[in-house]
């Protein structure tokens, strides 16, 4: 019987004499060894020791192969004999997994020590087993603090009624990346994304719970920060289009889409020359590159062309945007349409130089005209005129029918008088009843006569005002360079005073300057 | 201890491993301190690793590690497993009487 136990044993045996030598074995140890039975017999194998229970040894297989086993000693007394009784079992598959295990164990003790993440181990009843450096930190408590306690005490958000909690331990649900406000013992607040996985047993049963924990604050200020910037992209009264490093537009803002007339499908992946206006030539761009590559900026005005091909100004800054190896990535231009600004800029130089009512030039613009007229008077050796006209009685068509008919009646004179005036002349209009005639490059004396008497007659005729009729005469006086004045003060005295002169000789007349005469201020 | 062991006799102990474990650096240090306490000065220990010099372990029949020869003094004795219990060890290599 005891042989046949040996037999069909799973454990190999083998029966050692006192001298080491195997009185008996069986098909387990030989497949063991790879040896075939009949040739352990008598095989030397040596005396089995073993201090405690049992012992490891490594048995060396005929392949070369070494196999983890494990031996248990004990003696008999067989067929008279002392013996000593090797039981051997192949335990090679358990240190295999015990090393391996090993080694997950190591690397999860690594994740668990170096991960930037919070891990903390829960009970089923939410009571914390474990937390890691980083959970620490980001939830501002000492693992000494909260181990034992129940982690919805530390952690406001995660409290029952409002978290599923039970799903999770009796459910076996995971949540995952809830993202939720946390404040810590300190009081500063987190943003945190929590995600929670039951643990199970071996029968299946969550009997805890791993929760990870992210901090993400500096994710939820980026975004706000990406918010914010988004909607002054989209809500400045700027234009601005966003290209990469060759230019092609990536992005445009509704204000771009407004000033230019292009939509954002049409814009993105043109160049921005798409505007181009013409009005500026290869060298101003080349400028513009210029200063931008070196100083990564340009700021400047342009005229570009609105989808409608209307051209308009605007004041454009370009700016470079770099990578950190200084490479550059994008190309960010804001512009403002000064169309509007343009125009005033116009509208004041032409109040500056003209007369509002008349739009004839002003007393500035007159004085200009009447200096070029001097200097080329001086250069050719030439005479010109210069005419001072007041319009008899003007005060009382204004006292009578009031200003707006007064300044309908000066637009009037104003268009009368122009043309009776050759090009290069000039009208201009001081203000009040006051007009003022430079007639440059003359050949006579007899041309200036020739205008004082247009002028007195196309006035002749009565003005249509508001269905009325309105007569209206003028006095002129007449001042010739060289002879009545040498500079425009003179000239300027000498024709107001032959103007004074030709009223008090009876208005509706033009006197030329009589050097006798002083003018009335001067009486 | 009273072992029965002669000092003037010169023993040669042949200590056959597998590889450079923790193991196997066990077994090599019991065998030192066993040799030390027992025969200061008069033993000679060669340790052989049966992974690198397998021909050895061949011609000297072994058949799993840690396997003990004792060359002499005669007769030669083998013994196979742990070698932290000195006195199993001496008896093993016959240096003591076996207990029962």
């Amino acid at each position: 019987m005891f042989q046949n136990i040996v037999e069909n044993a799973s454990d190999g045996i083998l029966v050692v004499d006192l001298d080491g030598y195997v009185a008996l074995s069986n098909p387990a140890v030989a497949s063991l060894f790879q040896i075939p039975q009949e040739q352990l017999q008598g095989e030397l194998f040596g005396f089995p020791i073993s201090s405690g229970e049992r012992t490891e040894i490594q048995v060396l297989r005929k392949d070369g192969s070494l196999l983890v086993t494990e031996m248990r000693v004990s003696d008999a007394y067989w067929e008279g004999e002392l013996v000593f009784i090797a039981l051997l079992r192949d335990i090679s598959e358990r240190k295999q997994m015990e090393l391996a295990l090993r080694q997950t164990q190591e690397e999860l003790a690594a994740l668990y020590h170096c991960a930037p993440l919070g891990i903390v181990a829960l009970r089923a009843d939410w009571h914390v087993k474990l937390c890691n450096p980083a959970a620490e930190s980001i939830l501002g408590w000492k693992a000494d603090q909260i181990t034992g306690s129940i982690f919805s005490d530390f952690v406001r958000p995660l409290q029952p009624d409002s978290f599923p909690a039970e799903d999770i331990v009796q459910r076996g649900a995971t949540l995952m990346g809830k993202e939720v406000r946390h404040y810590r013992q300190d009081g500063t607040p987190v943003d945190v994304s929590i995600s929670l996985a039951p643990v199970r047993d071996a029968s299946g049963r969550a009997d805890g719970i791993i929760c990870v924990i992210e901090d993400i604050s500096r994710r939820m200020r980026d975004m706000a920060q990406l918010r914010l910037s988004g909607k002054i992209f989209e809500n400045t009264q700027e234009g601005i289009l966003v290209t990469d490093a060759q230019g092609a537009i990536l992005a445009v803002n509704q204000a771009f889409v407004v000033v230019t007339g292009y939509s954002e499908q049409e814009a993105i992946g043109c160049k921005p020359s798409m505007l181009k206006s013409g009005r500026h030539d290869l060298a101003f761009y080349a400028d513009m590159w210029h200063t931008l590559r070196k100083n990564r900026q340009w700021s400047g005005e342009i005229w570009n062309r609105r989808k409608s091909g209307e051209v308009f100004p605007e004041w454009l800054n370009i700016s470079a945007i770099d990578d950190d190896e200084g490479n550059i990535l994008n190309y960010v231009a804001i512009f403002s349409d000064i169309t509007k600004i343009k125009q005033n800029e116009e509208r004041l130089r032409h109040l500056a130089h003209f007369d509002a009512l008349t739009s004839l030039p002003n007393r500035f613009l007159f004085q200009n005209h009447v200096e070029l007229a001097l200097a080329q008077a001086v250069r050719n050796n030439r005479q010109f005129a210069i005419m001072f006209l007041d319009l008899d009685h003007f005060k009382a068509v204004n006292d009578s029918l009031g200003h707006r008919a007064g300044d309908l009646v000066l637009t009037g004179v104003a268009e009368r008088l122009s043309a009776c005036l050759r090009a290069g002349d000039t009208l201009s209009r001081f203000g009040g009843d006051e007009f003022n005639a430079l007639l440059p490059d003359l050949d006579n004396k007899a041309a200036a006569v020739s205008v004082a008497k247009k002028f007195v007659e196309v006035l002749s005729h009565p003005f249509q005002i508001e269905g009325k009729e309105f007569h209206i005469t003028t006095s002129i006086g007449i001042a010739i360079y060289p002879q009545d004045g040498l500079n425009l003060d003179q000239l300027t005295r000498a024709a107001d005073a032959a103007m004074y002169q030709a009223k008090a000789q009876g208005r509706n007349a033009y006197q030329f300057y009589l050097a006798d005469t002083a003018s009335p201020t001067e009486k | 201890m009273g072992a029965s062991v002669d000092t003037n006799t010169s023993y040669l102990l042949k200590l056959f491993v597998a590889g450079d474990s923790s193991r196997t650096g066990l077994a090599v240090a019991n065998l030192r301190h066993i040799c030390e306490d027992e025969f200061p000065g008069c033993y000679e220990l060669v340790i052989i690793d049966v992974l690198r010099h397998p021909g050895i372990a061949e011609e000297n029949k072994i058949l799993a590690a840690p396997t003990l020869i004792k060359e002499r003094p005669l007769p030669v004795r083998r013994i196979i497993g742990d070698l932290s219990d000195k006195e199993k060890v001496l008896t093993g290599i016959g240096l003591l009487p076996p207990q029962r």
